[in-house]
């Protein structure tokens, strides 16, 4: 019937699930400043991240810690392909520096290896919901004509790295 | 793929829009929907420089843009409600027809003129979205709605009230994906990559799993709809990557409560130390839909409704 090579899969993002949000020389990201909400209460978006509120990005499910094993359980599934972004953050942890954090792209390098142990394409979103919270206070978010720049070397970087393991 | 749901942009009245797509928030003293063209386009170009260095660095890199679809139907057959409903598609498809033609639309065009929107745009921006299209379309679909004329604004977005919702409000419309991979496979002739699709619910662990066939029928009649859209019209669709995988904490609240995934995470034994996970009935589910590639729908693909 259809393709053989159709692409099932889940998806997630990486700022909902992975956590570890100070961990590996990661940056503090827009949703890391966004406090918990319910159906009757917003989230508030904080100056930075305050002493006394609670961020359930912070710990997401701690996909950062268990990564093989959900990754095994996606396999049991037969998945071909997983959807997942990378943070930007954990690349560049402020967003204007001119050197990568190499644990950041170590990091992904593990969990593309992983899925590919089991035939699992990683399917990649370059950007949701996640860029450093450096950029949106010190110049303004996307409102800053020189975050381009910002984004493309991010953006290069993760094309030169794991261009071998990811297409799409 | 480049931005997600980069067209969430459009809707100034909610700020987490701008927050989360660019880091944005909205002055007071601001025209939100000026400054919303502005750092969308700033989004385009580096959308399109991205896309150019990828091609260099490996050619067989495919680069994807990735919009929030469903359809707003017509309200009724009135012939001004054909236009709401053209008018309303073409918001939500402003990004892709920048993404992947290219060049900004005739229609957004004449809009910025008549609401006197200056940018900030370049010659060389100009050059470079037209050099860094998009190679395919991805995303997400939950739902539909309709559009309504209305004399003051385009149009007024209204819930559908042909289609049924589930017991915590959300409107299932499985069609309404068949008709949008329609429409936008029509728009663009690009291969399209549902990135997104999901039922949340507050699900109830029992025996170690749980009973979730509310989000096995709302997956199944959705994969169905797709299929047809393969099969029966001819839609050239890459993969479905239903919205989650896992259970992961919710965007709008940060909860986890209203869950998603094939597979239950329980939240506090993963913070004690231990794995806290359990498969669904719904991942027994996806594991025979993948295995026999949706062959095992194949006669509910093949009924013409």
């Amino acid at each position: 019937m259809i393709n053989k090579d159709f692409l099932w899969g889940g998806a997630v993002a990486a700022n909902q699930y992975e956590g570890a949000w100070d961990t590996g020389g990661k940056g503090i990201s827009v949703t890391d400043v966004m406090t918990k909400g319910d159906v009757n209460t917003p989230r508030k978006i904080t100056a930075g991240v305050l002493p006394n509120e609670e961020y359930p990005n912070h710990f997401g499910i701690d996909f950062y810690h268990h990564y093989k094993e959900e990754i095994e359980l996606f396999a049991e599934m037969g998945f071909k392909c997983f959807r997942r972004s990378i943070a930007w953050s954990r690349i560049f942890p402020h967003g204007d520096e001119e050197k990568p954090n190499e644990e950041g792209l170590a990091f992904y390098d593990n969990v593309f290896d992983e899925c590919l142990k089991y035939g699992i394409q990683p399917v990649v979103t370059l950007s949701h919901f996640e860029m450093p919270y450096y950029l949106a206070d010190h110049y303004g978010g996307w409102r800053d004509r020189r975050v381009i720049d910002f984004f493309l070397r991010y953006a290069k970087v993760c094309f030169e790295r794991y261009h071998e393991k990811v297409k799409y | 793929m480049t931005f997600n749901e980069i067209n969430n942009l459009i809707d100034t009245d909610n700020p987490f829009n701008a927050w989360t797509g660019a880091g944005v928030l909205y002055k007071e003293d601001e025209n939100p929907e000026q400054t919303m063209y502005q750092i969308s386009h700033y989004q385009f170009v580096a959308s399109s420089l991205a896309v150019q260095e990828a091609k260099k660095i490996d050619s067989k890199l495919q680069i994807g843009c990735m919009l929030h679809l469903g359809p707003l139907y017509p309200a009724s057959c009135k012939p001004l409600d054909q236009i709401a409903s053209l008018k309303a598609m073409d918001r939500r498809f402003f990004f892709s027809d920048v993404q992947i033609r290219g060049t900004y639309p005739s229609y957004t065009k004449k809009l910025w003129e008549r609401k006197n929107v200056k940018l900030d745009i370049t010659q060389e921006d100009l050059a470079n979205l037209k050099k860094g299209t998009v190679d395919f379309l991805g995303f997400s679909y939950y739902k539909s709605t309709i559009a309504e004329y209305n004399a003051q604004a385009d149009f007024l977005e209204k819930p559908n009230p042909y289609v049924s919702k589930s017991d915590w409000g959300w409107a299932i419309d499985p069609v309404g994906l068949r008709y949008i991979l329609n429409v936008a496979y029509e728009r663009y002739q690009k291969p399209l990559f549902i990135v997104e699709n999901g039922f949340g619910a507050y699900d109830k662990l029992e025996n170690g799993s749980v009973n979730d066939d509310y989000r096995i029928n709302y997956l199944q009649s959705h994969v169905v709809q797709m299929l047809k859209a393969i099969e029966l019209d001819g839609v050239d669709v890459i993969g479905y990557t239903p919205w989650a995988a896992i259970d992961i904490i919710s965007a709008s609240t940060g909860e986890i409560e209203k869950r998603y995934g094939f597979i239950y995470v329980n939240l506090d034994e993963v913070k004690q130390g231990t794995a806290g996970v359990y498969r669904k009935q719904s991942f027994e589910w996806y594991k025979n839909i993948i295995k026999t590639n949706g062959e095992c729908l194949k006669d509910q693909v093949r009924v013409e409704k």
